[in-house]
């Protein structure tokens, strides 16, 4: 009675199948993610790290009683000249070479604000030196490659821009012990430079950082109110139907219409200063503000009539129902649409170029009116660049997006999952 | 007979242009507990809704006719909405407490239309309330704990209590037992028996034993028109109108 | 013409009450046409078969009972099937007890071993087929739900209750007359009590069928009352 019909089986057997087409569609999705992955982190996560090889940096030739460093203010050792100085203490690895050249190849293995870098180590240390210190410099790009296994040796020299010369140097040094393998903190501080060891990702974070925050302030009381407005309180009529497709939309159209919006009327018509997190958190608002209106009213469709209701019923006014009770229930929703938003915004590149904020710029931005770069943007110069260097840095910098990406999606799924719908 | 206090005279509701209700007079009395029934769809929570203009809260509902309380019409233009509702409580179909602790959801309604003084007299409000809702003693102890956490016959009675909570006269009642069981409808329908000595209560209800147990007065709706109003003992025993008998003895369609 | 109910197994469970009442008043009027020929007749013949079918009335009334009980636990009737449904169980119980009445007659026909005087005897026989007339109507007017049926039938009561008195004078008499006939003549005037009595039944009867149509009680007096001084004379 209960075998299964012919009809049965075939029924079955295609719902086998079925199963067996959505797995594999997974598989594929997984597979892909992992491969990126696998692919960014594979050659991304030595960007993190960088070669230093220490010298005996001999101070008293400076100034005899080293203790007297210890008066002098930062400015005052910034602008002592050292350079001589500190080509001096790196020949002194070598005292043995005589031939010009051959000097000039041995300072090339060093990144070449080394001098920059024997000073810091001076104003960082001035309080006890010793006459003779061993600092830390940072090695060459070439040579930091060569220490990571990127840069293969067996190619014939004059197809390589490390000198056969230079890596004989290195191995010395290597065996001697003076070359150490360190966390690459500047890379985290610093701001993009034409040398790719000293380029660093700090200032499109903090650029990054302040463009998300010019986001923020803008578009959510801004979407916020609107679709509270439209929600709650607006009659459906030809006008509101008119505002309702536009955002809709809005939503639609593609980045880079924005950024022509900014380049046009942002920076022509109202002047505002290109290449600025400011401009830049004003062109991604309006292309996040679609998104959180729509996240935000289809929360509050979801809140039930019935709570709407149950407060006019004791005699609440319409504001006073919508404010008390269904924006406070709304609010996971629209915060969660917030976020998904931000993240848009975060790893959002076209715009930014055309408002000029894929200029080249050094200083770590420290107001929301100074030039900077932002993460994406940074990625799409440094992935351009032809350097062996940049191309760990470059995913590095995907790493970093993409783990800022995930912590604002964690933040949204932890806010609806903190504020589940509880009527 | 206690003294007429909600009258309602000639009232035509309008969906757009589909008429909801159509020339609806019946009178309701003090203190006692009026139901109305019909099938569904036949307009009476339409009507129950015109008692406290929740249908202006529909955009396209128009209300035509006059409703008054105690002689007062309710839908002129002197009166605000707020305060009507203030004194013509709510209580819906399915059990809608505000998605905070017990305490808030009473507190609600005093605290916005300026009740309570202080603290003390919110506390009291409170109390009352529930008491007067006969949920108090099963709430007390977790007073601050959400009342979206209580039974479904709680949530109800909590509902009634917020609805009691800013002194109404009248309390609306739509199918307020439609989502319990049969124990908890026991106690609302026993709570309503001690409610309207204070309140007048008119409930909308499916249940035509529910009708037959609390109301007084009965009035029979279908299609938008009221058929019959009577005596509750007259409707379910020996009513005037065919289409009464039919649908109290379930011959209806 | 009533509408059906939306539940149908209502509808046949109504119809079975009604259904078992008919048959329940069609095995009365049976019953006592019966005693009624054993009465005419002094057939004993038929006491056996008479005392027989007033176990089958019984059992019919048991049976109503518990429909009727079932039925307002299941469908809690309101209005027309509420008077319908308490109705059929008073009503069942009166044809009980005019079951009852009439095997009574037969009963003490079949026992009595005595000759019964002739002309009494006749009246009474006349006065049964009224009140089996009075059965016959009010029976018609359930099945019509006729009220203006079940009055005329309620009315025809005077008439019985006359006839109970005027043989009620004549057995005195007789008995006065010649008090060798007087265990026949109580026998007789315990017969005719029954038959009596069952117009009582059909009255009440009637009063049910009233209530069931109009949903008002019968209020209804007799235009004649017996009239107790002629009988105390």
């Amino acid at each position: 009675m209960f075998d299964a019909s012919a009809n049965l089986k075939k029924r079955l057997k295609s719902e086998r199948r079925f199963q067996i087409f959505c797995i594999t569609a997974i598989s594929f999705a997984l597979i892909f993610v992992l491969i990126l992955f696998l692919n960014i982190f594979s050659s991304g996560y030595s960007a993190f790290y960088k070669t230093t090889i220490a010298i005996d940096v001999d101070y008293s030739q400076v100034i005899e009683d080293t203790t007297q460093f210890a008066a002098m203010s930062d400015d005052e050792i910034n602008k002592l000249d050292l350079f001589r100085f500190s080509k001096k203490s790196i020949y002194s690895l070598f005292p043995d070479i005589e031939d010009r050249k051959e000097k000039k190849l041995l300072i090339r293995i060093f990144s070449i604000e080394y001098e920059d870098e024997i000073k810091q180590f001076l104003i960082k240390n001035k309080e006890n030196i010793k006459k003779i210190e061993t600092v830390y410099l940072t090695a060459s790009d070439d040579v930091d490659q060569v220490r990571k296994g990127n840069y293969p040796r067996d190619l014939p020299e004059e197809r390589r821009r490390i000198k056969d010369i230079q890596l004989e140097y290195y191995d010395i040094l290597e065996n001697n012990g003076r070359v150490k393998y360190v966390f690459n903190i500047p890379f985290l501080t610093r701001g993009d430079s034409r040398e790719p060891e000293l380029a660093g990702v700090g200032g499109s974070i903090v650029g990054s950082f302040l463009t998300i925050i010019t986001v923020l302030i803008l578009s959510f009381p801004i979407g916020i109110l609107a679709a509270v407005y439209l929600q709650e309180f607006a009659k459906s009529n030809r006008f509101t139907d008119f505002i309702e497709i536009n955002i809709n939309n809005l939503a639609a159209v593609p980045s880079i219409v924005f950024g022509l919006l900014g380049l046009g009327i942002i920076l022509n018509v109202f002047g505002l200063p290109r290449s600025t997190p400011l401009v830049g958190g004003i062109v991604l608002s309006l292309m996040t503000l679609p998104t959180i209106i729509i996240a935000t009213r289809a929360s509050l469709r979801a809140v039930p009539p019935s709570i709407r209701e149950g407060a006019l019923a004791v005699g609440a006014t319409k504001m006073q129902a919508v404010m008390h009770h269904v924006v406070p229930l709304a609010m996971p929703g629209a915060l969660t649409g917030t976020i998904i938003g931000l993240a848009q915004a975060l790893g959002e590149t076209a715009p930014l170029l055309l408002i000029g904020m894929v200029a080249f710029v050094v200083d770590v931005p420290s107001s929301p009116l100074d030039a900077s770069a932002s993460l994406p943007v940074q990625v799409y110069l440094w992935a351009e660049s032809a350097e062996r260097g940049y191309v760990e840095k470059t995913s590095a910098t995907i790493m970093l997006l993409l783990g800022f990406l995930i912590l604002l999606n964690l933040a949204a799924v932890l806010i609806r999952r903190k504020f589940e719908t509880k009527w | 007979m206690n003294k007429i206090k909600i009258s309602a005279k000639n009232i035509d509701v309008f969906y757009g242009d589909k008429q909801a209700l159509f020339d609806v007079s019946m009178d309701m009395y003090e203190k006692e507990v009026t139901a109305l029934i019909g099938p569904s769809g036949c307009g009476k929570s339409t009507f129950l809704r015109c008692i406290n203009r929740m249908n202006d809260v529909i955009d396209i509902c128009s209300v035509k006719g006059n409703v008054s309380i105690d002689g007062h019409d309710i839908y002129d233009k002197s009166i605000r909405v707020e305060s009507l509702r203030e004194s013509v409580g709510m209580v819906f179909q399915k059990p809608n407490p505000f998605p905070k602790s017990i305490y808030e959801n009473i507190a609600y309604g005093p605290r916005i239309h300026g009740i309570a003084n202080s603290k003390t007299d919110l506390d009291e409000i409170v109390e009352t309330s529930l008491q007067k809702a006969a949920l108090f003693d099963e709430v007390k102890d977790r007073l601050h704990q959400p009342g979206t956490g209580l039974s479904g016959g709680q949530q109800q009675r909590l509902c009634i209590a917020r609805a009691i909570s800013v002194n109404p006269e009248i309390i609306l009642m739509d199918e307020p037992c439609s989502a319990l069981d049969p124990i908890a409808t026991a106690k609302i329908e026993d709570l309503m028996s001690e409610l309207k000595k204070e309140f007048t209560i008119i409930i909308v209800t499916h249940s035509m034993q529910q009708a037959a147990r609390v109301s007084k007065n009965t009035g029979f709706f279908h299609l938008g028109k009221l058929i019959e109003v009577d005596s509750t003992d007259t409707i379910f025993s020996n009513p005037g109108n065919q289409k009464t008998q039919d649908y109290i003895t379930g011959r209806f369609g | 013409m009533m509408k059906d109910h939306i539940v149908s197994a209502y509808d046949a469970q109504l119809e079975l009450v009604n259904s078992n009442l008919i048959k329940m008043g069609g095995l009365v009027e049976d019953q006592l046409r019966n005693s009624l020929q054993s009465l005419s007749n002094k057939d004993t013949s038929f006491a056996e078969q008479i005392i027989f079918d007033d176990h089958k009335i019984n059992a019919l009334e048991k049976e109503i009972d518990a429909l009727t009980y079932k039925i307002i636990a299941m469908r809690q009737p309101l209005a027309n099937d509420l008077r319908v449904v308490l109705s059929a169980l008073s009503i069942s119980n009166d044809l009980e007890r005019m079951g009852d009445h009439a095997t009574n007659i037969a009963k003490r026909v079949a026992n009595v071993k005595i000759n019964l005087p002739d002309a009494p005897t006749i009246e009474i026989v006349k006065m049964g087929e009224d009140v089996q007339f009075m059965i016959k109507q009010v029976l018609d007017s359930f099945v019509k739900k006729s009220d203006k049926l079940a009055i005329k039938a309620w009315d025809s009561d005077v008439n019985i209750d006359d006839s109970y008195l005027n043989i009620y004078r004549e057995l005195l008499e007789t008995m006065a007359g010649n008090p060798d006939t007087i265990t026949g003549c109580s026998h007789l005037l315990s017969i005719a009590k029954n038959i009596e009595r069952i117009g009582d039944y059909v009255q009440n009867i009637a009063e049910d069928i009233h209530f069931i149509v109009t949903g008002q009680a019968l209020e209804r007096k007799s235009e004649k009352r017996i009239n107790w001084e002629e009988i105390n004379q």
